[in-house]
C-alpha cells in the first residue's frame, strides 16, 4: 500500500504541474478560461463535500455562501476600496461570519430539518438582495475590478486555491477534528458521549466549509466582474451536489474529479447541432453515470485499487 | 441492479466510461476547432451570443440568417476590391431563463471570439449578462452589436469611458436617446383627452403603476416605486398616482394588486414588464370584476405584450391592452413591410423586435464594414460611428457622442399598439401627441 | 389603520392560496411521512402536469374536462412507475436527493425542447370573476378553493377511514411492524408516490390555468411544499394543513400590507424562526 500512495502523490503532483504549464505554453486561452471556471467550482465542491460528505450535514444551499463571499468581495472592493486580493479573503470572512450567525441556531437541528434551512436561506437572501437596490437589486454588481491583469495568473490563482482546499480538506481529515467530524457523522448521541462538544466542532465544520465557498464565490465575482442574484439560485446550489457525487462522496479528490467531468461535459455539449437538445444530454448523461456509480467515481476506484473492504 | 452491473463487471463499465468521455472530450475540442484556429480567408464570421431556446434568440438567429444569406447572393462584402462572405455562428446563452447566472453568457462570448474565432459580436438580451460581456471588449477589440437589452447602462459607459467602451453599439430602444419616456407621459393626456368625449371611458386620471423589480425601471418608476420624476410630472398635470407597487420576477398570482388597484378606482394602469408575470397579470386583470369602478386600461412598456404570440398566450385576454414597443404592421420605412412580409413567409410567425434590430443591426455592419475596409475593431469602430442607414426599424445613425438609437426620427419604437381582436393596431405615435387613434376601450 | 376592505382581501386571498399550498404540500408529506423520502422532483410533477393538459388542449384540441382527468390518471401511472423503476432501490438519502433532482431535470430539459422556455399558457376553464364578502375572486381559482377542498377531505377520508388508509399509516408508523401483520409496504409505497404525484398535478391544474407555465416553475414549488411539511413536522395530516394555511397567511398578508417583493422571503423567514424555536416542526415527531 505505501509504495501505491507513493506513486499516487507523485502522479498528482505531475498532473498538477502539468495542469499548471501545458494551457498557458500552447496558450490555449480559450482552455484557461475553462479551467478557471472549473477550477472554482471545484473549490465549491470541496467546500461541500466538508460539510455534507465527512459531516453528513446535508447543505442543499451552498450557494448562499459561494454567492455571499461574491457580493462581499464585491462590495468591499468596489465601495470600501479594498484591494482585490485582500476582498477576497475579507469578503470570505465576512460570509463566514454571517454564515456561521445563520447557521448556530440551525445546528442542533438534525436530519431534513438542517437540510430544509439550507434550502430556504439562499431563497431568501435571493429575495432581500433582489429588493435591495444597495445591494445592486435585480441586475447586480457590475464593474467589479479584476483580481489580476491576465487571464494566466487568474488562472494559476484558482488552481493554486483549489489545491490549496483540497490540502485543507486533507488536513483537516487526517487531523483529530477528522476523528471527529466522523464521529458526528457516524453516530451523533455516541460522539456526545464519549464527551465531544458536537455543536462547538460542527461550527467549526461550517465555518471552514462557508469559508472555501466564499474564497470560491469572491474568485468567481472577478472572474465575470459582475455578480448577481441569480448565482444564490439552484443552479448553483445543485453543482456542487453533482459533482461531489459524481466524482465520489467522503473522499479527497472526488470533488475535483466531479468538477472536471461536469466542465467537461457541458463544453463538449456545446456543438452547433445540439443547441437545442444540449441541456436534456447534458442531465441524462450525468443521470446515467451517477446511476452506474452511486458511490462515485473516485470511491469506486478506490475500492478498486484497495479492495472492497478498504472502501 | 447492483447484482446486474456486478456481472458486467465494473472495470468493463468504467474503462467505457471513461474511453467515451475522452473521445467526446478529443472530438468535440477538434470539432470546436481549439487546437486548429485556422484563419479562414475571405470569411467574415459573426458570432451570435442568444438565447437559443426561447424564440427571442431564435427571431433573432433567424433574422441573421435572412440578413446574411440576402448580402452574401448580392455579392457579399467587399473589402479593398476584395469579395468576403459572412459566416454566423452562434452560442447559447440560455439567458431567458432568469435564474441562470452570468457565467453562461461570458463562456458563450469567450467561446464565439477563441473557439469560432468570431469578428463581431451580435448579441444581448439580460442586463447583467451584456454588462459582463461588454466589459471583455477592451481586452478583446471586438465591435458587439446589442440588439435587445433595454437599458443605457453601458451607453453610458461609452460616454464615461471611451477608450474602453467604443465598441458597443445599442440596436435596441431604451438608450440615452431613446427612451419610452416621454411617450408614456404623453399618453394619460391623450386619454384623459379622448375621455372627455367619451362618458364610457374609466377615470383615467387616476393612475396605478405595476412595475417589475428590475434595473430598467428604475429610471421610470423611481425607488420606492413612483417616486420618481415622471410620476411628479404626471402629478403637476393633475394625474393621481393611486397605487405604486413594485412586482418580484417571479410573481404568478395577482389578485392582491388587482384588489388594491380596484380599492383606489384606478383607471389606468402603467405596466412596466418584460417576462412572464406580464402574461399572467393580462389575463388576471381580463377575469377581474372591477365594478362598481369601470375596467382599467392598461398600457406600458412590455416586451412580451409587443410580441405576435402575446394574444395566444393570454387566450385573447390581451384585448384592448396598449403596448410598446409593438411590432405593428406600418410601413415606417419601405423596407419595412417586405421585411416582414418576408420572414413571416419563412418562418410562419411574425418577426418580433429582436429579428427587426438583428437584421438591421448585419446591414449596419455590411456597410461599416465596406466603409472601414476592415473587421479590426478600432477602424471599424470610426465606420460604425458614420452609420446613416434606413433599415426596417427606421432610420440609423451613430456618431461619436451617441452609440444607440436616436428616437427624433420616426421608426417602429414610435408605435403603442393595441391589441384588437388578435392584431396589434397602432393607437398612438408622437407626431400626434395629444390624441388616441382607433381605440377600443377594454 | 387597516381598512375592512384589504382585511377581507387578506382573509379570502389568503384562504384560497392556503388550501392550494395544503393541497400540494400534502402531496410531499405524504411520500416524506410513508415512505421517508425526499422527492426532489416533486415540482416537477407540478410543471409537467401544466405542460401536458398545455400540449393536449392547445395542440391538440382535446375538451378541458378529458384533459384534466387524462393528466391526472397519467400522473398517478407516472408515480406508480416511478417508484417500482426509481426510488424502491435507493436507500440513502443523499442519493435519492440527487437522483429525483436530475431526473427533474432531464424532465425540465426535455420540456424546454419540446415548447422552449418561453412563458405559454393553459387556457382558463371559467373565465370570469365573483364576488366574496366584496372581494373579486376569479372562478378559476373559487372552484380550485372549492376543489381543493373537497380533495382534502376525500383525502383524509382515505386515509383515516379506509382499509387503505390504516395500511398507509401502519407504514408509516413501523414498517417491520406492518409487515408483520401482512401489509406489502411496496405496494403500500407505490400508491403513496401514484396518490403524492397526482396530488401535485392536480393542485398545478386547478391554478395554472390563471397564469403562466414556464419550465421552471416548480422550483418554487418544491421548496414551498419542503418549507410546509417541515414546518408541519415531517408527514403529519394536520400539521402540514396548519402549516401550508400559516404560510399562506404569511405570504397574502404581507403581499397587500407591507410589500410583495417581501412575501415570498417573510414566508421563509418564518419557518426558518419556527425551527429555531422549535426543532421539530409544529407538530413535532421524529422523523430522521
Amino acid at each position: 500500500m505505501k509504495r501505491l500512495d507513493k506513486i499516487f502523490v507523485v502522479t498528482l503532483l505531475a498532473v498538477l504541474a502539468a495542469m499548471a504549464v501545458l494551457p498557458i505554453a500552447l496558450n490555449l486561452r480559450f482552455i484557461i478560461f475553462i479551467l478557471t471556471l472549473t477550477n472554482i467550482f471545484a473549490m465549491l465542491a470541496v467546500s461541500w463535500n466538508l460539510l455534507s460528505g465527512y459531516m453528513g450535514l446535508l447543505s442543499l444551499g451552498h450557494s448562499f455562501f459561494f454567492a455571499g463571499g461574491g457580493y462581499a468581495a464585491a462590495i468591499l472592493s468596489i465601495s470600501y476600496g479594498v484591494p482585490p486580493v485582500a476582498a477576497v479573503f475579507l469578503g470570505a470572512l465576512v460570509i463566514t461570519g454571517l454564515g456561521s450567525l445563520i447557521g448556530l441556531p440551525s445546528l442542533k437541528l438534525r436530519g431534513h430539518f438542517f437540510a430544509l434551512v439550507t434550502l430556504i436561506i439562499p431563497i431568501i437572501a435571493y429575495q432581500v438582495t433582489n429588493a435591495i437596490p444597495q445591494l445592486g437589486g435585480h441586475d447586480g454588481i457590475f464593474g467589479i475590478p479584476s483580481l489580476f491583469q491576465s487571464a494566466e495568473a487568474f488562472y494559476l490563482a484558482s488552481l493554486a486555491a483549489m489545491a490549496g482546499s483540497v490540502m485543507v480538506s486533507y488536513l483537516v481529515m487526517r487531523s483529530r477534528l477528522g476523528i471527529i467530524f466522523t464521529c458526528i457523522k457516524d453516530d451523533e448521541i455516541a460522539a456526545k458521549a464519549a464527551g465531544i462538544d458536537v455543536p462547538r466542532y460542527k461550527l467549526l465544520g461550517l465555518a471552514i466549509s462557508i469559508f472555501i465557498a466564499g474564497v470560491a464565490g469572491a474568485f468567481y465575482a472577478y472572474l465575470n466582474g459582475v455578480i448577481s442574484p441569480a448565482t444564490y439560485e439552484l443552479e448553483k446550489a445543485s453543482l456542487p451536489l453533482l459533482m461531489t457525487l459524481l466524482g465520489g462522496r467522503a473522499t479527497i479528490l472526488g470533488p475535483v474529479v466531479g468538477a472536471y467531468i461536469i466542465e467537461i461535459l457541458i463544453e463538449t455539449l456545446k456543438i452547433e447541432v445540439l443547441v437545442r437538445a444540449r441541456l436534456l444530454i447534458y442531465s441524462a448523461l450525468a443521470l446515467l453515470i451517477f446511476m452506474i456509480f452511486p458511490s462515485g467515481i473516485v470511491g469506486f476506484l478506490r475500492r478498486k485499487v484497495y479492495g472492497d473492504t478498504a472502501g | 441492479m447492483n447484482k446486474s452491473i456486478k456481472a458486467v463487471s465494473r472495470t468493463a463499465v468504467v474503462a467505457l466510461v471513461v474511453v467515451v468521455i475522452a473521445v467526446a472530450a478529443v472530438a468535440g475540442i477538434f470539432l470546436t476547432g481549439v487546437f486548429t484556429p485556422e484563419q479562414q480567408k475571405r470569411q467574415i464570421i459573426i458570432g451570435l451570443s442568444l438565447p437559443l431556446t426561447n424564440p427571442v434568440g431564435i427571431h433573432a438567429k433567424y433574422a441573421a440568417e435572412m440578413a446574411v444569406e440576402e448580402i452574401n447572393a448580392a455579392g457579399g462584402v467587399v473589402l479593398n476590391g476584395t469579395r468576403y462572405e459572412l459566416v454566423l455562428v452562434a452560442e447559447d446563452t440560455n439567458e431567458m431563463d432568469p435564474l441562470i447566472p452570468v457565467d453562461q453568457g461570458v463562456t458563450a462570448f469567450k467561446r464565439l471570439v477563441e473557439v469560432h474565432g468570431a469578428h463581431v459580436i451580435v448579441g444581448g438580451v439580460r442586463t447583467d449578462i451584456v454588462v459582463a460581456q461588454t466589459q471583455l471588449l477592451s481586452q478583446y477589440k471586438i465591435v458587439y452589436l446589442d440588439i435587445e437589452s433595454n437599458q443605457r447602462i453601458v451607453e453610458d459607459l461609452v460616454q464615461n469611458d471611451y477608450e474602453n467602451y467604443k465598441y458597443y453599439f445599442h440596436f435596441f430602444a431604451g438608450g440615452r436617446n431613446s427612451s419610452a419616456g416621454p411617450y408614456i407621459a404623453a399618453i394619460p393626456s391623450a386619454l384623459r383627452n379622448a375621455a372627455q368625449n367619451n362618458p364610457n371611458y374609466p377615470n383615467v386620471t387616476r393612475i396605478a403603476l405595476v412595475a417589475e423589480n428590475a434595473l430598467w425601471t428604475v429610471g421610470l418608476a423611481g425607488r420606492p416605486a413612483g417616486n420618481s420624476t415622471f410620476f411628479k410630472r404626471l402629478q403637476a398635470q393633475g394625474f393621481d398616482l393611486v397605487f405604486a407597487e413594485l412586482y418580484p420576477t417571479t410573481q404568478s398570482d395577482f389578485s392582491s394588486y388587482l384588489a388594491r388597484i380596484k380599492e383606489k378606482c384606478a383607471g389606468l394602469i402603467i405596466l412596466l414588464f418584460s417576462g412572464p408575470p406580464g402574461v399572467a397579470f393580462t389575463k388576471q386583470w381580463a377575469a377581474y370584476d372591477w365594478s362598481p369602478c369601470k375596467k382599467p386600461i392598461i398600457f406600458g412598456p412590455g416586451l412580451l405584450g409587443g410580441f405576435s404570440w402575446f394574444w395566444t398566450q393570454t387566450e385573447g385576454a390581451a384585448q384592448g391592452t396598449i403596448w410598446w414597443p409593438a411590432t405593428v404592421k406600418v410601413p415606417v420605412t419601405p423596407k419595412t413591410i417586405p421585411f416582414i412580409e418576408k420572414f413571416t413567409g419563412r418562418f410562419k410567425e411574425t418577426p418580433n423586435t429582436a429579428a427587426f434590430d438583428t437584421y438591421d443591426a448585419i446591414y449596419v455592419l455590411k456597410e461599416a464594414l465596406e466603409r472601414a475596409n476592415t473587421w479590426k475593431a478600432d477602424r471599424l469602430v470610426a465606420a460604425l460611428e458614420q452609420t446613416d442607414y434606413e433599415g426596417v426599424i427606421g432610420r440609423i445613425q451613430f456618431n461619436r457622442k451617441l452609440h444607440g438609437l436616436n428616437l427624433a426620427l420616426p421608426n417602429l419604437y414610435w408605435y403603442f399598439g393595441q391589441w384588437q381582436n388578435g392584431e396589434l393596431v397602432p393607437v398612438w405615435s408622437p407626431d400626434q401627441p395629444q390624441t388616441v387613434r382607433n381605440l377600443v376601450l377594454p | 389603520m387597516i381598512t375592512s376592505e384589504a382585511a377581507a382581501t387578506v382573509l379570502v386571498y389568503g384562504f384560497i392560496t392556503s388550501l392550494v399550498y395544503a393541497l400540494f404540500a400534502e402531496g410531499f408529506s405524504l411520500i416524506f411521512g410513508v415512505a421517508r423520502m425526499i422527492d426532489a422532483a416533486y415540482g416537477m410533477w407540478y410543471t409537467a402536469a401544466a405542460y401536458m393538459s398545455f400540449a393536449l388542449v392547445t395542440v391538440y384540441n382535446i375538451p378541458s374536462l378529458v384533459t384534466f382527468f387524462a393528466t391526472i390518471a397519467a400522473l398517478f401511472a407516472a408515480g406508480f412507475v416511478y417508484y417500482w423503476a426509481v426510488l424502491r432501490r435507493i436507500k440513502d438519502h443523499i442519493e435519492m436527493i440527487m437522483t429525483t433532482f436530475l431526473i427533474a431535470l432531464v424532465i425540465q430539459n426535455l420540456i424546454v425542447l419540446l415548447f422552449t422556455n418561453f412563458p405559454w399558457s393553459t387556457p382558463v376553464v371559467l373565465p370570469g370573476s365573483t364576488l366574496v364578502f366584496g372581494v373579486s375572486v376569479f372562478n378559476q381559482q373559487l372552484a380550485a378553493a372549492i376543489a381543493a377542498s373537497t380533495l382534502l377531505i376525500l383525502l383524509w377520508l382515505l386515509i383515516y377511514r379506509t382499509k387503505v388508509g390504516l395500511a398507509i399509516r401502519s407504514v408509516a408508523q413501523d414498517l417491520d411492524a406492518a409487515v408483520c401483520v401482512g401489509i406489502r409496504p411496496e405496494r403500500t409505497m407505490a400508491l403513496v408516490l401514484g396518490l403524492s404525484t397526482a396530488l401535485a398535478g392536480l393542485a398545478s391544474l386547478l391554478v395554472t390555468p390563471q397564469s403562466t407555465i414556464t419550465p421552471v416553475l416548480g422550483w418554487p414549488m418544491l421548496t414551498l411544499a419542503f418549507a410546509i411539511v417541515v414546518l408541519g413536522g415531517l408527514g403529519d395530516y394536520r400539521g402540514t394543513l396548519l402549516a401550508a394555511f400559516v404560510i399562506g397567511y404569511v405570504e397574502i398578508a404581507v403581499q397587500n400590507l407591507v410589500s410583495p417583493l417581501y412575501s415570498g422571503a417573510a414566508s421563509l423567514i418564518t419557518v426558518l424562526l419556527t425551527l429555531w424555536l422549535r426543532p421539530k416542526g409544529i407538530f413535532g415527531r421524529s422523523v430522521e
